[in-house]
């Protein structure tokens, strides 16, 4: 993880992989949603349809009943049998019912029950009529269809059966004197609602009575499973409550329960969630595979990317180590219009500039460097010199010449300053001191008296100034400014201090300078020459620039009066400013 | 460091919002609201009419119809068991075209007792407490006599075949029937037959009625379908006659001139208005007690308009 590509490498495949993973987990998960809603949506529909069909079934079961147990002949028949108890009324009464029977199919027979007489006769073949039926099971029976509508599970009069489904009306005729009852049979309903209900995916079907008991489960599986189901229906789902379509949702099962409106007969199945998203499990390996595919076009985009995004960081990279090894010529290499791209041209532009600004300094320190060894030219044999000239000057004294051992004095002097180690600043005082013993030397070689008038401010003279810096100068004023011969030649030395500036004025009156001259003398190059006087105006103004920069002036002001020349630079005390 | 946990706070409530999508437990279905009708019948194409009428409704409206009705309109009995297992079957409102209009069947103190409403339709009940959706019968009737009575510019003698006089609509008609015929001084009613509720006559009854009251030259007749029964007959050549109900069969009669006069007593109407009536109700919006369903006069002239209009 040290690196930048290493970095962006896994930041894309890490965004690239959540966002996969959260996409298709999301789908996924939509997905599973959407087919268990299709799945109930779409069985709901079709227990409705078969609980209507179921309820439009008992609706014309009903209807027969009700026009059987209305019906005047099947009353006469009853009231003839209940006076004279013969049983070919009864037979006649079964040819009646047998009439209704076939007016639909869904009934499996009708049982008339003359409770009176004890007497139950059927639609059926055999036995047509039943005589001696309990009293107590014509009780329950009444008991049971009383104020209930819609089919029941009743029990079989006359086989003792298990229990069918069956609706039940009294025959009125002044009074109750029959009840009828249409019966259908739970194959009939199995075969017609429940069987083709029978799939992989449904785990268990039931047909429930309105009071929610078991009409027909559809198989024959043992009582103890069956019991077991039908807690679980009876958990999920109530008897009474009113909503005719209701599906309920556990971990592992939808219960799906239709009651049909009339009849009060309810559908149950229960199917197992794992089965309704089998197909998923075949979507899951796809999404799978999907997911799968993108995380490998994503790992090599995501690599030619990283590369493409670190390249130039690598170039910058690879560019400021061989910089930093000294290959300051090395320049980056410029491959985008990006951030990147103005990273790498300002680095060139910075090294460009360092550049510049090195071969300044070097340029700096090879000037002083050449000023430093001009000066060291001096510095000859200076012991030698020194013995010498003071063994002649006290050669001159001792035979009486005490104004040339004076002058060889004044020369020792200024040659001490010329080439002294002691250091490159001196006091204006100094400056001045030598300044004198030069003037005095040029009288001696002229002949002639120069005068030259010093008016240094006491706040001056103790200011520093480079060695030698007033000399060249007034040497150019004696050569070339004034006219020593003429008696009224002058040169004028002040030296003040303003703020925190040294001025220097040197000012003489001679026959002044041209702005040619002028320019020419400042512009020159410094160079070596023989003699004294070599270091020159050049020198100075290149000394001042070394030393004071910005801060230090050399200005020239001429006319035919006479030339000024004023050096301002810092008013310093201490060597070390 | 805040910026980070709002962003991540931020995804995490993306994603939550959109695995919560999710609906773990599927929604129990709204009840339905169950309305049980007792028809007289549904063996004609009116009572057809009827039911198509209500099933319309039911299906705009999301309600469920229990329809029932005896085989013939004189079984009273079978109607009140019928009315009676839907109250037992604790329908939401209870729809009846009582047959017999004049007592208080058990069906009715029992829906009082669980409180389901009842209401009449088609007929209305005599005690006049029960609601009512259907024509004005009684206007009908006075209609029918007016028409039959300018055919027969106002004089003559006329007869009347009516459906079972204990079923109010029928009774009503005939009413209506009388009253205008008393103001019409060189008019009488020669004959009221009743009990023929959506049943044919006979040919041999009516060739009896001809023999025995020749000067009777108009007829009106409370149902459609034994108007249809009598035009069948050739005894029928001669007499005038008017009737009730919208069915093809009566307005194409209309057309042939084979009857002079019908009133547009549509069964559609009436079951869809019933149906809207009964889910009103139920919502507790107040409504009038009876509802009137206009019903035009037709007559050779405008029954083309009216199939026109209708058959569109």
């Amino acid at each position: 993880m040290r690196s930048i590509r290493s970095k962006v490498l896994i930041s894309i495949l890490l965004i690239t992989v959540i966002t996969a993973t959260a996409i298709t987990g999301i789908f996924y998960v939509k997905s599973a949603a959407t087919i268990e809603e299709n799945y109930i949506s779409s069985n709901q529909q079709q227990n409705r349809q078969i609980i209507e069909s179921l309820d439009q079934t008992t609706q014309e079961v009903y209807q027969v009943l009700v026009e059987a147990s209305c019906d005047a002949v099947i009353k006469a028949k009853i009231k003839e049998y209940t006076a004279e108890k013969k049983d070919k009324t009864l037979i006649e009464i079964v040819s009646l019912l047998q009439n209704y029977n076939q007016r639909d199919t869904a009934i499996s027979s009708f049982h008339l029950i003359i409770p009176d007489e004890q007497v139950l006769v059927t639609s059926e073949a055999y036995p047509k009529f039943k005589k001696v039926i309990e009293r107590r099971s014509i009780e329950a029976l009444i008991k049971e269809t009383k104020d209930q509508a819609g089919p029941l599970l009743l029990n079989n009069l006359i086989s003792g059966r298990r229990p069918h489904l069956a609706f039940a009306e009294p025959i009125n005729d002044n009074g109750i004197v029959g009840y009828l009852c249409a019966n259908i049979e739970e194959r009939y309903l199995y075969y017609n609602y429940v069987s083709e209900m029978q799939n992989d995916t449904i785990k268990e079907v039931m047909l429930l009575d309105q009071n929610n008991e078991v009409i027909t489960a559809g198989d024959d599986r043992q009582e103890e499973a069956l019991a077991r189901t039908v807690k679980v229906m009876k958990e999920k789902f109530k008897a009474s409550d009113a909503s005719l379509q209701d599906v309920r949702i556990d971990e592992e099962t939808i219960y799906f329960y239709s009651r049909a409106p009339f009849s009060g007969c309810a559908l149950y199945i229960s199917v197992d969630r794992e089965m309704v998203l089998g197909d998923l499990a075949k979507l899951r390996l796809y999404y799978l595979g999907i997911l799968m595919i993108f995380l490998i076009i994503a790992g090599i985009l995501a690599s030619y990317l990283a590369r493409l995004i670190y390249k130039p960081v690598q170039n910058l990279t690879r560019t400021v180590k061989r910089v930093s090894e000294g290959e300051l010529s090395t320049r980056a290499q410029i491959t985008s219009q990006d951030e990147m791209g103005d990273l790498a041209m300002e680095f060139n532009q910075m090294l460009n500039q360092i550049e510049i600004l090195i071969k300044q300094l070097i340029e700096k320190e090879q000037l002083k460097k050449d000023a430093e060894l001009e000066a060291l030219q001096y510095q000859v044999t200076p012991h030698f010199m020194y013995n010498t000239l003071n063994s002649i000057k006290y050669a001159a004294l001792i035979k009486g010449e005490k104004e040339l051992a004076d002058l060889i004095e004044n020369f020792v002097e200024l040659l001490q300053a010329s080439i002294s180690k002691k250091g490159a600043f001196l006091t204006v005082s100094e400056e001045v001191h030598i300044l004198q013993n030069y003037v005095r030397l040029q009288e001696f070689r002229s002949n002639t008296a120069i005068k030259v008038i010093y008016e240094i401010e006491p706040a001056a003279s103790n200011c520093l100034l480079p060695r030698l810096i007033l000399q060249p100068i007034v040497e150019n004023a004696i050569l070339h400014g004034i006219d020593i011969k003429k008696g009224d030649s002058l040169i004028l030395i002040s030296a003040v201090v303003s703020g925190e500036k040294l001025e220097i004025e040197i000012k003489d009156n001679g026959r002044g300078m041209s702005e040619e001259q002028i320019r020419t003398l400042l512009n020159s190059q410094a160079k070596k020459t023989k003699g004294f006087t070599a270091v020159g105006i050049p020198n100075v103004r290149d000394r001042l620039a070394l030393y004071y920069g910005e801060k230090s002036r050399l200005r020239y002001v001429s006319s035919d009066q006479g030339t000024t020349v004023m050096i301002y630079l810092p008013a310093t005390y201490d060597e070390k400013e | 460091m805040s910026r980070r946990i709002t962003s991540g706070i931020l995804i995490l409530a993306l994603l939550l919002v959109l695995c919560g999508c999710k609906s773990t437990q599927a929604e129990a279905a709204p009840p339905e609201l169950i309305i049980g009708v007792v028809a007289k019948s549904n063996a004609t194409e009116y009572w057809m009419s009827v039911r198509s009428g209500m099933e319309a409704a039911a299906k705009r409206n999301g309600c469920r119809i229990l329809f029932f009705a005896p085989d013939a309109e004189e079984s009273a009995e079978a109607q009140e068991k019928l009315a009676s297992a839907l109250i037992r079957r604790r329908v939401d409102v209870l729809a009846v075209s009582p047959i017999d209009a004049g007592n208080e069947p058990a069906y009715l103190k029992e829906a009082r007792k669980l409180g389901i409403p009842v209401i009449s339709y088609d007929s209305a009940f005599e005690s006049g407490e029960i609601a009512y959706i259907g024509i004005d019968n009684h206007l009908a009737g006075y209609q029918m006599a007016a028409n039959l009575a300018k055919r027969l510019e106002y004089q003559g003698e006329i007869g009347i075949v009516s459906g079972e006089l204990n079923q109010m609509c029928h009774r009503e008609r005939v009413e209506g029937v009388k009253e205008y015929i008393e103001t019409v001084p060189e008019m009488k009613i020669t004959y009221i037959e009743s009990g023929y509720s959506g049943a044919k006559m006979s040919g041999e009854k009516l060739a009896q009625l001809r023999r025995e009251h020749p000067e009777v030259k108009g007829l009106v007749v409370t149902s459609a379908v034994t108007a249809l029964g009598i035009i069948e007959s050739f005894e029928a050549v001669g007499l005038s006659i008017v009737t009730i109900d919208v069915q093809e069969d009566v307005l194409y009669a209309l057309k042939n001139k084979h009857i002079v006069g019908l009133v547009a007593q549509s069964g559609y109407d009436i079951g869809y208005e019933t149906i809207n009536y009964a889910r009103d109700l139920k919502a507790g919006r107040e409504k009038e007690k009876n509802i009137i369903i206009e019903a035009e006069f037709l007559t050779a002239e405008n029954v083309e308009d009216y199939l026109e209009k209708h058959t569109q």
